[in-house]
């Protein structure tokens, strides 16, 4: 997506509460990738988008906009598409992910949304802002981001790297493992299987007992 | 259930005896602007007594007395139309005594009166309490009515599928392609002139009884809406509300971008409409060649 058009997209939600997350400015609407949106109101900023989009289609800069909805977790896909290839994708959250390794606190979101800071783009002839989330919360979408998806596609390895490169003082080390402990929660799933089998051994023991009595 | 505090979903229920009075409700309720109307449908009743004690099932006032104050309907037409509507204006407050102190919406209740001193039977210029209709004092009995006629899912029914696009409770896959689409390429189902033979006829926009309303032939789209409303229409559509859409309609404007007319691709580059003929109709009577649509994937 070029400049122009992500200048247009952004300046109109530009009185909206959103952040941009895990932003790559030098990546920023180049051909086949994606910019992941976190909302206050999904449905406010996924409306203006396709606002911008029904115009775009007017003027035959794309030729078909895909929307894909997942309502109950509050996900959209709007996928940009030119002679029938993705150009770029808008990846909109309207609530904390589910995620497999970890448990984030929902207030982790609200915060970021709360203390978020407006970044100035600068592409080409064009000049927009943008919010993003402070830099302690960043570093925490990263490692997030690693945590959840490394086992898997071991290229997410780069977002440790930020992280470590950007703690360069003890301060920001504090400050970082004190989010953690303070959103992130480990998910126990040993404990709940341990606690499953435990009562099962405990149900089936009554069941004997009971047919013992008989 | 409705997660907007500010606003609910009530139901009204016109009885047998109050059918031939259906067009000056819909009106009167049409009129009050906090009431937007969702679903009108008819519902034909097996078993009367039945039908009765579930409508009054949640009701407060003593069983006894709801008895006798509903014997009348036991010989009324064993046919009721139900009229679903999102209530803006809850404006709720309390109301009867003691144990039968409940909360009521005003506006519901306001709107059920000036219906019943308009249609219910007089005797000697005095309103008698054979009610025409019947309303919801709160949102959990339009919850429950609804379950009650088959929907499972309550009043979810009426909560939009989607976040971004403006459809109706539409159960979808949650994938749409919006993309500009050939009006000559569009088609719609309308009911079949041999219906019940035939359910539907699949034709072009021009052949709908919509197309021609806007283009000024009127009586077949009110001859269309009579004689399906509640049936296989259960949309508040009427003239009156075509009207207005005609006057003050503009395609995907800022305020309605996602307000797209909703197609699925049928064989041969042909789309068929799912959602907005009405819209298509004054598109195409516009002379557009060209639509956005919203194409379920």
């Amino acid at each position: 997506m070029n400049d122009k058009n992500l200048k247009k997209i952004f300046d109109y939600i530009q009185n909206d509460e959103y952040i941009v997350i895990k932003l790559d400015e030098n990546t920023l609407g180049d051909h086949g990738k994606d910019v992941d949106i976190y909302c206050k109101n999904i449905s406010i900023i996924g409306k203006k988008i396709m606002h911008i989009a029904n115009s775009l289609l007017k003027t035959r800069e794309y030729d078909q906009i895909k929307l894909i909805e997942n309502k109950n977790e509050k996900h959209v896909y709007i996928d940009f598409y030119k002679n029938n290839n993705l150009n770029f994708r808008f990846d909109l959250f309207g609530k904390s992910p589910n995620f497999k390794n970890l448990t984030i606190k929902k207030e982790f979101f609200s915060d970021c949304l709360k203390n978020r800071i407006k970044k100035t783009i600068i592409k080409n002839t064009s000049t927009f802002n943008i919010f993003i989330p402070n830099e302690n919360h960043d570093l925490l979408f990263r490692y997030i981001e690693y945590t959840e998806n490394h086992a898997e596609r071991p290229e997410k390895i780069k977002h440790l790297h930020y992280v470590s490169s950007m703690l360069t003082d003890k301060n920001k080390i504090f400050i970082f493992l004190s989010s953690i402990s303070l959103y992130v929660l480990k998910k126990d799933t040993e404990r709940k299987n341990t606690l499953y089998i435990k009562n099962c051994i405990f149900s089936i023991k009554r069941i004997l007992k009971k047919l013992l009595r008989i | 259930m409705n997660n907007k505090e500010e606003t609910r979903y009530d139901y009204f229920l016109i009885w047998g005896n109050g059918l031939h009075h259906k067009d000056g409700i819909l009106d009167i309720i049409r009129e009050e602007k906090s009431l937007k109307i969702i679903k009108i449908f008819e519902h034909k009743i097996k078993n009367m007594k039945k039908f009765v004690k579930e409508v009054y099932s949640h009701d407060y006032a003593p069983y006894q007395h709801l008895k006798d104050k509903t014997k009348y309907l036991l010989s009324t037409d064993p046919k009721v139309i139900f009229i679903f509507v999102k209530n803006k204006n809850k404006d709720e407050d309390y109301f009867g005594d003691n144990e039968y102190r409940h909360i009521e919406s005003k506006t519901i209740r306001k709107l059920k009166e000036i219906i019943r001193n308009k249609y219910n039977e007089k005797k000697e210029e005095k309103r008698t309490e054979n009610h025409v209709i019947h309303a919801s004092d709160n949102e959990n009995q339009t919850d429950y009515i609804l379950k009650y006629l088959g929907h499972q899912e309550g009043i979810d029914l009426f909560e939009p599928y989607s976040d971004i696009i403006s459809i109706k409770e539409l159960q979808t896959t949650g994938v749409y392609v919006v993309k500009e689409i050939p009006m000559q390429n569009i088609y719609c189902s309308i009911i079949s002139s041999d219906y019940p033979k035939k359910i539907k006829t699949i034709t072009k926009i021009e052949n709908s009884p919509h197309f021609k309303y806007v283009d000024g032939d009127k009586d077949s789209y009110i001859e269309y809406i009579n004689k399906f409303q509640g049936t296989l229409l259960q949309d508040n559509h009427n003239p009156e509300v075509f009207d207005n859409l005609i006057k003050s309609f503009h395609y995907l404007d800022k305020d309605n971008s996602t307000g797209y007319i909703l197609t699925k691709k049928l064989r041969d580059q042909k789309y068929i409409i799912l959602d907005g003929l009405h819209r298509a109709s004054i598109l195409k009577h516009k002379n557009e060649k060209h639509i956005i649509s919203a194409v379920l994937e």
